[in-house]
């Protein structure tokens, strides 16, 4: 909700970047000469939305090490935040099963992650994220970087709106705007080809799902309608091969509890699965729980895999229709229908989204880079950068208040052009009633109890005077990010009246300027000094494990066969490691990731040896179950 | 009260062409829209921020052509939701109607078709008269759009313009009326409601 906080003004322009923040996978883009591109990294710049945490809350790693960490140490691990964004414990409490990191349960507000002793929002987990994100833009870029521009789904509402941009907040980042990820995806494709038309935008992703259609005429991007599901995407499908997994497995061995790091494991291996079902007929899954002495190993096919996937893939026809019905629009007068978003490397969506809107879906872009493209194009515009761009966005939800019997009276309809705002008069029932409690509401529905409930306010201060009498105008503004502010004005007095907004779950402005202010002064103690902490123990996990499994290799509890062992380069895997603890035993935190980068990368031929060595050991014992 | 009209800088005219209305919009929020400002001073933003918002409502308004129909007449003091009481030259129909609806409800068998068959002339009595209505409306609008557009004070405005935004009203009460009833006629006949809506 409203409630701005004036940061102590950064210096220096810096750079303004474009923020993917997404389920699955990060990135971070920026304009340089006129042309949008990636900040490039390990797998092209991808960050996996991962991040593990110590029990004393100092994060160990971010994005790639964090993901393989999750297999190893999966309970301080946390994957797939942005589904807990504006999200309650309650509303999320029936897939924590699923999940290899604790949640604490919580009555109400906004659900928090246990790791060790001490739990976290979403919101600083996901600012965790955006700062490796700034941090990588900063060392590639060597300028500051103090300004962004983070996407989020279309269809989230105000609540995950703001904790995205706290999340920026917290991680030293000043939001320019927040932007819908459909619409940036249309910025990048309608730059690139200067197109006019009407352009439909299918974005599937890790988590989320939004259908957006648009106007492109001459530089203008215009918003008809939005429409999608914020907790619907590929992850639901990972999830479903894993029930199925989990449920083969017991049948085997009905003992069989998973650990977090067996969950973690199971999970991996199905979203392998789904991603090698986009281009192949079959794929296959092969798990040793060794502790457990439990093997499993299974053949899925494509079609077996759709099967399981249609009944979430047909939940995206429903918004689509809608959309286009809000528009006014039919499949005719589309000219193009983009797909966006991980999950439409699926064969079985490109031909969903060919039966819903007629016509063969245009898959030419990249469905990882698109968003954060868009985003990196519009920090340029916003940076003054271009001129002839411009976004007109609509909000996705209407926006109500509670009135009599429960009923939700909508003040601010869905798709209507931001910002945008409305006014609507109060008055007291009382005599000499001082406050007047306003509850706001996001949603479609008849009854504010089948909405999303935001915020709660109380207009106070309000003169006393006969019942009736008292005339507080509020307005309501949804701004270009598509926040809510309101602001209140006693007509009778001309006072404007003390708006006090309690959002239902986030943070309130005093628990972000207590992280602030802490996050601050942790800063003060020396980043340098923190990511070279970070480094050093990142390294010495790495060098540790590496040279245990040398010293296994050489005593042979390790049985690699003589002629794999020579195409493995062992020596090159040595030099690699002694560069790394020479790296070590200095001060240069940049230096130690180079060097731990080139050791990973040696280091893989032979983690996956070992992995078909341990598991041709443990089937030694069990016999395999195929199934 | 908000001129719409003159958020968009445009005349007060019942016809707008959608196509120019749209390039009318695009080429103010291109000014106008806090994206503009983002880089500045945050009160540019602040000041932006209502601007853009006018501008967008004023083009939701003003692109639906029932919506800007009623902000022109309010403009002048004219309300089509004031003036919807029956319309003295529907009042024989209107009972008709409610009397062949109300038989509708209490026909028994085989007698409901008979009923039906005289329902359905006064529907095309309805039709027609809409028609005509349609007609005579566009006339009015045509000689507004034509010759009075430009007068924005409604205190100027000469007897006879004041007749045509009040005979303009009254037609459009009378139209919207009309429709009311084409539907309650419509379920009847489908035997979905016997009950007049009005």
């Amino acid at each position: 909700m409203a409630l701005q906080i004036t940061l102590p003004g950064q210096e220096g322009s810096g750079r303004v970047v474009g923020i993917d923040l997404g389920t699955t996978n990060s990135l971070v883009a920026y304009v340089e000469k006129g042309e949008a591109k990636v900040i490039p990294g390990q797998d092209g710049g991808i960050v996996p939305s991962v991040v593990t945490l110590d029990d004393s809350g100092n994060i160990v790693s971010v994005g790639v090490h964090a993901k393989k960490n999750a297999l190893i140490d999966a309970a301080h691990t946390v994957y797939s935040v942005k589904r807990l964004m504006g999200k309650s414990y309650t509303d999320v409490q029936k897939e924590s099963g699923m999940l290899s990191y604790k949640l604490a349960p919580r009555e109400e507000g906004l659900v928090r992650v246990r790791i060790g002793n001490r739990e976290y929002t979403p919101i600083e987990l996901s600012s965790f994220i955006l700062k490796e994100l700034k941090d990588r833009a900063e060392s590639y870029i060597g300028e500051t970087v103090t300004k962004a521009v983070i996407t989020v789904p279309a269809y989230f509402n105000d609540a995950q709106r703001q904790a995205t941009k706290d999340a920026g907040r917290l991680a030293g980042l000043e939001v320019l705007r927040i932007i819908n990820e459909p619409t940036a995806a249309a910025l990048a494709y309608g730059l690139d080809r200067k197109k006019n038309g009407i352009v439909a935008v299918y974005d599937f992703g890790g988590g989320t799902f939004d259908i957006s259609i648009l106007k492109l005429s001459d530089g203008i991007f215009e918003v008809r309608s939005t429409n999608g599901d914020t907790y619907l995407g590929g992850d639901d499908i990972d999830r479903r091969l894993m029930e199925l997994f989990l449920t083969q497995i017991n049948r085997i061995e009905p003992k069989f509890e998973p650990t977090p790091e067996d969950l973690q494991r199971i999970r991996t291996d199905s979203e392998r699965v789904k991603v090698e079902l986009s281009t192949k007929n079959e794929a296959t899954v092969e798990m040793v729980f060794a502790a457990q002495n439990v093997s499993y190993k299974r053949r899925i096919t494509r079609q077996e895999l759709e099967m399981m996937a249609k009944p979430i893939l047909e939940r995206t026809r429903k918004p689509c229709l809608d959309a286009m019905a809000d528009a006014g629009l039919h499949p005719d007068d589309i000219d193009d229908v983009v797909l966006v978003g991980g999950a439409t490397r699926m064969p079985a969506v490109k031909a969903l989204v060919q039966e819903i809107f007629k016509r063969k879906p245009n898959d030419s872009l990249n469905p990882d880079e698109t968003v954060a493209l868009g985003a990196a194009i519009q920090a340029d515009v916003l940076a003054g950068g271009t001129k002839d761009i411009l976004l007109l966005d609509v909000t996705p939800l209407s926006l109500g208040i509670e009135t009599i019997g429960g009923m939700m009276s909508t003040i601010i309809p869905r798709n209507t052009t931001i910002p945008t705002k409305a006014r609507e008069t109060y008055t007291t029932f009382a005599d000499n009633q001082t406050g007047v409690e306003v509850n706001v509401y996001q949603g479609e529905r008849d009854f504010v109890k089948d909405n999303r409930h935001l915020a709660s306010f109380t207009l106070k201060g309000i003169p006393p005077m006969v019942a009736g009498l008292a005339k507080i105008s509020v307005t309501f503004l949804i701004d270009a990010d598509g926040i809510l502010h309101v602001t209140a004005l006693e007509e009778h007095t001309g006072l404007s009246a003390e708006v006090e907004v309690k959002p239902s779950y986030g943070l309130t402005d005093e628990e972000i300027e207590r992280m602030l202010r802490e996050s601050i002064q942790y800063a003060k103690e020396d980043i340098v000094g923190r990511r070279l902490v970070e480094a050093k123990t990142e390294a010495e996990r790495v060098t540790n494990a590496t040279e245990r499994v040398l010293g296994q290799i050489r005593r042979h509890e390790i049985d690699i066969p003589e002629d794999r062992l020579k195409t493995l380069n062992i020596n090159q895997l040595i030099d690699d490691l002694y560069a790394l603890k020479k790296a070590v035993a200095g001060d240069d935190p940049t230096e130690i990731k180079a060097k731990l980068d080139l050791l990973e990368k040696s280091t893989e031929p032979l983690a996956q040896e070992i992995m078909n060595a341990s598991v041709a050991q443990a089937l030694e014992g069990k016999k395999l179950e195929e199934v | 009260m908000k001129d719409f009209f003159a958020t968009l800088g445009i005349k007060r005219t019942f016809a707008v062409e959608s196509a120019a209305l749209e390039r009318r919009f695009h080429l103010l929020q291109r000014d106008a829209h806090p994206d503009r400002f983002a880089a500045q001073h945050p009160d540019l933003g602040e000041s932006a921020l209502e601007r853009s918002s006018d501008i967008n409502e004023a083009y939701r308004i003003l692109r639906d052509p029932m919506q800007r129909t009623k902000h022109l007449l309010s403009l002048y003091g004219f309300s089509v939701e004031q003036a919807k009481k029956v319309p003295a030259a529907l009042l024989e129909t209107v009972m008709n109607v409610q009397e062949k609806i109300a038989e509708l409800e209490f026909a028994v068998n085989g007698k409901s078709e008979v009923v039906k068959d005289e329902m359905r002339p006064l529907a095309e009595e309805l039709r027609t008269k809409r028609t005509t209505l349609d007609l005579d409306l566009n006339q009015l609008r045509d000689e507004w759009d034509v010759k009075i557009c430009h007068v924005v004070d409604p205190d100027t405005l000469s007897d006879a313009e004041r007749s045509i935004l009040a005979r303009i009203t009254a037609f459009l009460a009378e139209r919207a009326y009309i429709t009311t009833l084409l539907a309650s006629i419509e379920a009847a006949l489908k035997g979905e409601s016997h009950i007049l809506k009005h």
